[in-house]
């Protein structure tokens, strides 16, 4: 192999990322209505900013082999906290800039000390940190609003030569260049080692708790000038503009040719990466096509790098689809030996009691705790609001409010048990209630087709899921993330923006009225509860959720159809979204084109409170449960206190991490 | 001077104590072996002084300077040296790299590159290899990376150079290689231990021997007081014949064959084997490290695909996609992986879960489990096997590796397996266990099912089994019945050194 042909070939990601920017920079001027001008180029490059530095930071993660959910959040921080700092001196300025980037740096410190020192997984933290951020900025800054000194919006957007060299571009070459010294110290050589293989590179004597620390700081230093950046470029500052910009970033780290198995990736693919998305929505508009499509183009964009990503991965569909249909053939019954009663098992003889106990210690030891919290979340809101408060109707209200967190709860629980998670909840949610009212308008008799279909819908979304992670072997992360994007779109294209249709009065009426003593909806998540245990703890399905979630291998090699168990997991999952989204419409007496948006981090956090292993094989339906009765009793405190909503979301991100911490303590 | 002084260590992983209040001293300028059957403690004593994991007792000094374990830079700080068996070639960095990490010469904090690729060149040549610098790990060989390790160890200037069965996936030739350049390093009055179970390597290499059994010092001898058979005795704890179950034979010679392979070719290192399989039999399979072993072992199983050949089961062909055809009733096989701990038992489930888990299918109608009938099942080739009673509700992590072992077996016996593959089953697990599963296998082989046996260790596959097939490079080139089947000629066989008795 000679020289050249294997520099292309470590670096085979940034050149298919160069290539991309290439042809879609002729694909948008065969479009375009004027000429390349110079004019266009600076725009593009100071449109590209912000996100070229999330990419940055996050390519790094990955090159560490680690995810970071909080990227888009950490860039609203920063950009809000530019915003609320004036600064008149150009010192002041350039302190205002260091200290914003100070500040992503030491988000990224938060995050790496949770996941390099505690060792705790990657998405677990930085999900919290997302959530804690997210309500963060919004108590920081209720709306958005204020400016942005002009030193710094000069420097970032303005030419510094004029006609010939944009700020921005100064900017983003400056980053680079930073990103090549790190790259070429021991330091760099470290990064590589640990993300490729951990064990191997600390046996080389590389200290890897403080490579994978010191890697999460610097990708926090680059989301801080990314955070500047987007100050600079809108001009003011947008507490909620975070968790829009996930999708994106996502998109243009793949995209850049960062593998989600670490040691590959190069920061020169994320720009031209980011550069392309930029070139991608310019073109678009050009062509007339509706930004009801942005989320949709980049999900399916994602998927695409994803899949060209793991190319070789990709076994024959055939044999794969082979394993999900049913067996040819019935399958014959085993010879077997005559059952016998079991034994009396020595240990047990005694108490029928401590017998049941030990039998059933480990279901309890997931259960007991998030219960014995939702005591103490009750007994908070004794002493907030008043012992008043505590009566039958903080019951209904309680239990009425978690009917939604239930339903979630059973779908996202099976998801995390098989060691996946699945991101499209929120829009899968969405789509459904805005489909089922539209699709009803008010009718009771239209609900016979219209509550199968949202069903079917939902369930559709979790078979795309399930396939593009079996079959094409992708993250769960990268695939529910991209299909809550396209289910984005879905709804905004469905409805034209705004859903006018009334929910059946049927649907308004499962909260309306009161069956010996509770609202329908909660005999209905009665029965579901119901179900979902028999599903997760007593069926032959929830027995290989639980061993596959375990360990995948062991149970492909015990036969069990591990990439078929997947599928029906996150097809759980989707239908139960749907289901969510149904009786949510019902709940809010109409449907609007964000309301499951805010569901995402408590199907999460209820599932992790409950118990639930984040790497998979451990978990109970009935701590889920306690999860999301604590969840939503914490919300009752919030409102019940008058404190602003955002809190909410800090603490459900702080209980998060805290009882994932408990629960590694434990083991 | 006293090069190494341990006292008293002891390191235990959950239930398993791996080494146990071990005392050894090592001279400067020694060439020490430390010999042990699998699970003994060897690679544990080399984690602890390479710094890989930290002792919870006792101390140990290198060149009279106190190592507190847990650091790989400290113990290369103290001149120590390892190249590991589980090879720490970083696939993503090149040889360059992989040979300098983390100690890359740099100016003003940048790593020099030409320097580097000079220095790598320096080393390479400097012990006589061959190996381009700029390859990725992934471009060699086996042998050819294992030689790499070594040389990264022994470039780094060591004091006590650890070598833990650095032989393990080298041929003959390769062999005289590693002879020739320890040579150089004996001649420097470097101090060597020499991790091996290879009785012959031990005497050309080695001045001294440490016996290890069951995580305990058994002796350390001149390597020319104690004799061959004395070894084995040591190590093992008692003769060998009283360890393994007396051979009786259960196969029955005229049986059709329950299992014939024709020419099978997977995962690119086996080319061609060709065997076939009796009810009653056990059939050995002798081989170095990634002979086409493991690819066999998985193409028959249905989880690696057939490049080339024709399986058949009670003379019918048969083609599987996975594991799970395998499995099937009519099929009935069974597989004892490797590496029990990530492909054979799920620790976090409890114990009972991962025998049942190959007939979850037959446990349940209508898709509900039947609890009841699951334990009594289960309890009953728990019984069989030795498995404590506790297996049906605690996590496969808080038992033995035999415990762990036996309830692999298990899988496969409450599934009803008449074929069983079983690779290298008595893998890390003390000498109890080992001898409760060697009187498995024979008990299962009585009752008509065929065994296939990969094992490491040699004495297991001359003992246990009624003929020998030896896969080199992918190819069976020679099979051995019970009689012709002694250490010495299934080692050589291994090595390829003798190709003569390829029998049709």
């Amino acid at each position: 192999m000679t020289h050249g042909t294997r520099v292309l070939r470590h670096n085979q990601g940034v050149v298919v990322a160069v290539v991309a920017c290439v042809l879609i920079f002729c694909v948008q001027q065969s479009i375009a209505y004027t000429p390349f001008s110079y004019f266009e180029w600076s725009s593009v490059v100071t449109n590209a900013g912000p996100l070229v530095f999330a990419t940055m930071g996050l390519t790094i993660v990955m090159i560490l082999r680690g995810l970071d959910m909080s990227c888009g959040t950490t860039l609203a921080l920063v950009n809000i906290f530019v915003v609320m700092n004036p600064a008149e001196t150009v010192t002041g300025q350039i302190g205002l800039c260091a200290a914003g980037i100070a500040l992503g740096g030491a988000v990224g410190a938060v995050n790496g000390y949770f996941i390099a020192f505690l060792r705790l997984q990657p998405v677990v933290v930085t999900l919290a940190t997302m959530f804690v951020l997210m309500g963060g900025n919004l108590l920081l800054m209720p709306t958005p609003g204020g400016q942005v000194p002009t030193g710094i919006v000069a420097t970032f957007t303005y030419d510094w030569v004029r006609d010939i060299l944009p700020g921005a571009a100064v900017v983003i070459v400056a980053g680079l260049l930073v990103w090549y010294l790190v790259k070429m110290s021991r330091f760099g050589t470290a990064l590589y080692a640990t993300g490729s293989n951990e064990a191997a590179a600390f046996a080389n004597g590389i200290a890897v708790v403080r490579t994978k620390f010191a890697g999460y700081v610097l990708a926090g230093l680059f989301y801080g000038v990314g955070g500047v950046f987007l100050a600079a470029q809108t001009n003011t500052g947008d507490p909620l503009i975070g968790s829009n910009m996930l999708l994106q970033i996502f998109t243009a780290a793949i995209l850049g040719g960062v593998s989600l198995g670490g040691g590959r990736g190069d920061l020169l693919g994320a720009v031209f990466a980011a550069l392309t998305l930029v070139l991608i929505s310019s073109a678009l508009l050009n062509l007339g096509v509706s930004s009801d499509w942005t989320s949709m183009v980049e999900a399916a964009l994602l998927l695409a790098a994803a899949i060209g990503g793991s190319l070789g991965h990709i076994r024959s569909i055939r044999s794969t689809m082979g394993g999900l249909m049913p067996r040819r053939g019935a399958r014959q019954s085993r010879p077997q030996g005559a059952v016998r009663p079991a034994r009396a098992i020595p240990e047990l003889v005694g108490s029928r009691s401590t017998a049941w106990f030990r039998r059933n210690r480990q279901a309890l030891q997931l259960v007991v705790p998030a219960w014995s919290l939702l005591l103490v979340v009750l007994l908070l809101v004794v002493l907030v609001l008043g012992s008043r408060n505590i009566s039958v109707d903080y019951l209904d209200a309680l239990l009425t409010l978690s009917v939604f967190l239930v339903i979630l709860g059973l779908g996202q629980g099976a998801v995390v048990m098989m060691g996946g998670l699945d991101l499209s909840i929120p829009f899968t949610m969405t789509f459904a209630a805005v489909f089922l009212t539209t699709f009803a308008d008010g009718s009771n008799m239209a609900m016979i087709w219209a509550v199968p279909l949202t069903l079917l819908i939902g369930a559709a979304v979790g078979l795309c899921n399930g396939l593009l992670i079996t079959v094409a072997q992708l993250n769960p992360i990268i695939v529910t993330l991209a299909t809550n994007g396209v289910m984005q779109s879905a709804g905004l294209l469905y409805t034209g923006g705004f859903v006018q249709a009334r929910t059946p009065t049927m649907l308004v009426g499962l909260f309306q009225y009161r069956f010996l003593g509770f609202a329908p909806a909660v005999w209905i998540v009665f029965a579901f509860v119901a179900l979902g245990l028999w599903l997760l703890h007593a069926s032959s399905f929830g027995r290989k959720v639980l061993f596959a979630g375990s360990n995948a291998r062991v149970a492909h090699l015990s036969g069990i159809a591990v990439e078929k168990t997947t599928v029906l997991v996150y097809v759980l999952s989707g239908t139960c979204a749907a289901l969510a989204g149904i009786l949510l419409a019902g709940f809010s007496r109409r449907a609007t084109l964000d309301m499951g948006e805010s569901f995402l981090l408590p199907s999460i956090a209820a599932v992790l409170i409950g118990g639930t292993l984040a790497s998979g094989g451990r978990g109970h339906y009935l701590g889920i449960l306690g999860g999301c009765l604590v969840l939503v009793a914490v919300g009752t405190l919030v409102s019940g206190a008058a404190l602003p909503v955002a809190l909410r979301d800090v603490v459900y991100g702080v209980l998060m991490l805290a009882a994932v911490l408990a629960l590694r303590e434990r083991r | 001077m006293q090069a190494v002084a341990i006292s008293g260590l002891t390191k235990r992983y959950g239930a398993t104590t791996a080494l146990d209040d071990v005392t050894v001293h090592i001279d400067e300028g020694e060439v020490r072996a430390i010999i042990g059957e699998n699970g003994a403690g060897k690679s544990t004593l080399v984690k602890i002084l390479s710094g890989l994991v930290k002792p919870d007792a006792g101390d140990v000094s290198v060149f009279s300077r106190k190592l507190d374990g847990g650091s790989p830079s400290a113990s290369h700080a103290l001149g120590i040296q390892t190249a590991f068996q589980e090879m720490t070639l970083v696939e993503h960095l090149t040889i360059t790299q992989n040979l300098l990490v983390p100690y890359e010469p740099t100016r003003f904090g940048m790593v020099r590159r030409a320097a580097s690729v000079a220095r790598a060149k320096a080393i390479l040549d400097d012990l006589d290899l061959d190996i381009d610098p700029d390859a990725l790990p992934g471009e060699l060989d086996l042998a050819t990376r294992q030689k790499v390790e070594i040389a990264k160890a022994m470039s780094r200037d060591p004091k006590l150079l650890l070598l833990d069965e650095p032989t393990s996936a080298l041929t003959s030739s390769d062999v005289d290689w590693l002879h020739a350049v320890l040579e150089r390093f004996v001649a420097k009055k470097v101090t060597v231990a020499f991790v091996s179970h290879r009785m012959e390597e031990v005497r050309r290499f080695c001045d001294s021997a440490t016996l290890l059994r069951n995580g305990r010092h058994v002796g350390t001898y001149g390597i020319d007081e104690i004799s061959d058979e004395e070894v084995v005795e040591h190590v093992i704890g008692r003769s060998v014949g009283s360890i393994f179950p007396a051979w009786t034979e259960a196969s029955n010679r005229q049986a059709p064959p329950l299992l014939a392979a024709r020419q099978l070719a997977a995962g690119g290192k086996l080319k061609d084997a060709s065997f076939s399989l009796r009810p009653g039999e056990v059939l050995g399979i002798a081989a170095l490290q990634g002979m086409g072993q493991v690819e066999l072992f998985r193409a028959l199983f249905g989880d690696l695909p057939l490049d080339a050949g024709t399986l058949q089961v009670d003379g019918a062909a048969v083609s599987f996609r996975a594991p799970h055809d395998a499995i099937a009733a009519g099929i009935d096989m069974g597989l004892v992986p490797e590496d029990r701990v990530t492909e054979g038992i799920a620790l976090e489930r409890p114990a009972r879960e991962t025998a049942s888990s190959p007939a979850i299918g037959m446990l349940s109608r209508g898709g509900h489990m039947d609890r009841a009938k699951e334990s009594a099942i289960v309890d009953e080739a728990f019984e069989r096997l030795g498995v404590p009673p506790r297996a049906d509700y605690q996590l496969g992590r808080n038992f033995s590796g035999g415990n762990q072992q036996k309830i692999v077996i298990a899988k496969w016996l409450v599934s009803g397996s008449r074929i069983l593959l079983l690779m290298d089953p008595t893998r890390g697990i003390d000498i109890g266990a080992k001898h409760q599963i060697y009187g498995i296998i024979r008990d299962l082989a009585a009752e008509g099912r065929g065994i296939l046996l990969y094992s490491t260790e040699t004495s297991e596959l001359v003992n246990l089994c009624d003929r020998v097939l030896v896969l080199y490079e992918g190819r069976i080139i020679s099979e051995l019945g019970r009689t012709e089947a002694s250490e010495t000629a299934i080692v050589s066989a291994a090595m390829g050194t003798s190709q003569a008795q390829v029998s049709q």
